[in-house]
């Protein structure tokens, strides 16, 4: 099994990485709604290696720090310097504490984690992902959550200019370092991108949910911005949060949450669009997402080794351009939005 | 080497330049260096000192890295926040970015009047002077007897008085200013930029409007302690560079050319050049 040249690698903006199409996102492997055993988890990564895979993302809130000792022991396995490992600051874990919070990670660490997008508070962090990791660099490291979805109107300003005045300070100087090649955001908002690249210099971002077959709010400004600043940018939830992979099935899952009747309405009439041109929706929105020129790669998460292999393989499918017509014909996709030219 | 020691760059778009809204239309815009390139070619200007316009280290990291790209800019003024409890690893971080030549609190914004005198910038000003970093006294008349103290408190830190602190040109009301201005020239670790005076003058100025405040500063300070600045583009506000560069060049025809040599350079380049910065040829 060494089917390394089936998977594409892009650079990733300026920061000089070249990252494969998909990388593999590790928040499953913190517990998160369901315990994974530890040698699914170290297995699952080691799965992504083995396919081609050279960017791991992670982050001390997944399950507390235990994904990325899960990383770190798939780490240990390979050659640091294949790997682009991607981790991410605002929290970091008080051990004398029991876990106080409601994300969903159901087994985890027993630590608390502590919002803090402070100076010190980013170098702390850091040091203890680098403890998990077992790595003395990073190579890219983004400010986590400084979004209104996770922090709140009312508070999103405070949590802003503690992350500019604080986290990028320490990013920056961490950069400067070389303690990591490339510093960014990761948010669930394109607003927030735009905010970030507008106030600092960045290399990369991590955009959740807001660029995908279903919805495109960052088509508008922020991926023509980081076209202009040499941001690259990865993609979260490209499945927003599972219905673009399930389809518009009972319990399909929206943003977190069971999906709407309009949301479940618009999956389906897409769905019927992609069985007409033969291709499954998740294969749609796969290469949909990587038809933008800022996008350098594709962040999916993982339970199992099966899981990563069904997404690679998703990827691998062509896609029909009469596909991209026919979504825009039907007012299905933003007719601005660029699509896949390879196939 | 003509040197401009202060001016601005800023960005709108970043987003923390609170004092910079639209109620000051001719200056409420970006500006870059093609914009300063040529008023500096039209004044024979090679080199400027970049002073920070906003209170973050984000919008310092801004300045910080136009100056590493452009060998114009000689030496940059930032900021950090001098109230954080991390300030001294803060400063003494910033400091491992050569082209940072100096910081900037900006004191006239401060509510306390007395800001200046907390013991707690005691051990920030010694990591100042530790550093090679000038200290920028962006202050107004009623700081100057603050100044003084902190002036004297820290004998081994290179202060650089912003804008003669900004006196009362258009009221005329300069007693209290020019006892004060005498009072800290007589410091020797302390000079003054001729810069800002225009935009505290009456909008249509003269020269004459001006001679009060940069006859005092000049027979105070004496031409190697007085460095020139355009406080571009602030300046715009108050009849631009030229006019302001024009009008610097006949206050100071009294003085010869070595001495306006001096004023229109080479002090500039020895109180923020001569340990950080890009030196100077």
């Amino acid at each position: 099994m060494n089917p390394v040249s089936a998977l594409p690698r892009r650079q990733l903006g300026r920061t000089g990485l070249s990252v494969s199409i998909l990388g593999f996102g590790t928040a499953p492997l913190g517990d998160l709604f369901v315990r994974i055993p530890d040698e699914v988890a170290v297995a699952t990564v080691e799965r992504a290696f083995a396919l081609g895979i050279n960017l791991l993302d992670t982050s001390p809130l997944y399950g507390r720090g235990l994904a990325e000792h899960r990383c770190g022991t798939a780490l240990r396995r390979v050659e640091r310097q294949d790997i682009v490992l991607c981790t991410k600051v605002g929290r970091w874990m008080d051990p004398f504490q029991v876990p106080d919070d409601a994300s969903g990670f159901v087994g985890g660490q027993p630590h608390r984690a502590v919002f803090d997008y402070s100076y010190d508070g980013t170098m702390r962090s850091v040091e203890q992902s680098l403890l998990r990791l077992g790595t003395d660099h990073l190579d890219l490291l983004l400010i986590h959550d400084v979004d209104v979805w996770t922090h709140g109107r009312d508070a999103i300003e405070q949590r802003f200019r503690e992350a500019m005045e604080g986290a990028y300070v320490a990013l920056d100087r961490l950069r400067r370092e070389g303690v990591v090649a490339g510093i960014g955001v990761g948010v669930n908002e394109a607003d927030m991108c735009v905010r970030f690249a507008k106030a600092g210099s960045f290399d990369t971002m991590l955009l959740a949910g807001r660029y995908s077959l279903l919805e495109q709010p960052a088509l508008a400004e922020f991926l023509p911005l980081a076209q202009q600043q040499g941001i690259g940018v990865m993609l979260g939830g490209v499945f927003n949060s599972g219905i673009l992979a399930t389809g518009a099935v009972d319990g399909a899952k929206y943003n977190y949450r069971d999906a709407p009747p309009e949301i479940l309405d618009q999956v389906a009439r897409i769905e019927r669009v992609c069985a007409a041109h033969n291709t499954a929706l998740p294969t749609a929105a796969l290469h949909f997402a990587l038809g933008h020129p800022a996008v350098a790669s594709l962040v999916l998460g993982g339970q199992t080794p099966e899981e990563v292999e069904r997404n690679v393989a998703a990827l691998s499918s062509k896609v029909p351009a009469a596909l991209w017509r026919d979504l825009k014909a039907e007012h299905l996709l933003d007719a601005a939005a660029p699509v896949p030219v390879s196939n | 080497m003509r040197i401009d020691a202060h001016h601005h760059l800023w960005t709108l778009a970043r987003g923390d330049y609170g004092w910079l809204t639209p109620a000051l239309a001719p200056i409420y815009r970006d500006f870059d260096l093609s914009d300063l390139a040529p008023h500096l070619s039209a004044s024979r200007i090679e080199g400027t000192i970049l002073v920070q316009a906003a209170p973050t280290q984000a919008e310092t990291l801004f300045l910080l890295d136009i100056a590493e790209k452009a060998e114009l800019v000689r030496g940059v003024v930032g900021w950090i926040d001098f109230d954080a409890r991390d300030a001294v690893s803060r400063i003494e971080a910033l400091a491992a970015r050569k082209l940072l030549v100096g910081l900037r609190p900006m004191v006239q914004d401060i509510a306390d009047d007395d800001w200046l005198l907390r013991p707690a910038l005691a051990p920030l000003l010694a990591a100042m002077a530790r550093q090679g970093l000038v200290f920028d006294a962006l202050v107004l008349p009623r700081h100057l007897t603050r100044l003084i103290e902190v002036v004297d408190r820290h004998g081994d830190l290179q202060f650089v008085l912003d804008h003669c602190a900004k006196p009362h040109l258009a009221t005329g009301d300069m007693a209290e200013w020019k006892e004060h201005i005498a009072q800290l020239a007589q410091r020797p670790n302390v000079v003054c930029k001729l810069s800002g005076l225009v935009t505290e003058a009456r909008a249509d100025w003269q020269i004459a409007d001006l001679h009060p405040a940069a006859d005092h500063v000049s027979a105070c300070f004496g031409p190697r302690r007085l460095l020139w600045g355009s406080d571009w583009p602030v300046v715009n506000l108050a009849g631009g560079y030229a006019k302001w560069f024009a009008a610097s060049e006949t206050l100071l025809a009294g003085l010869s050319p070595d001495e306006k040599a001096a004023i229109f350079g080479a002090n500039a380049a020895r109180i923020y050049l001569s340990r950080r910065g890009r030196s100077v040829p």
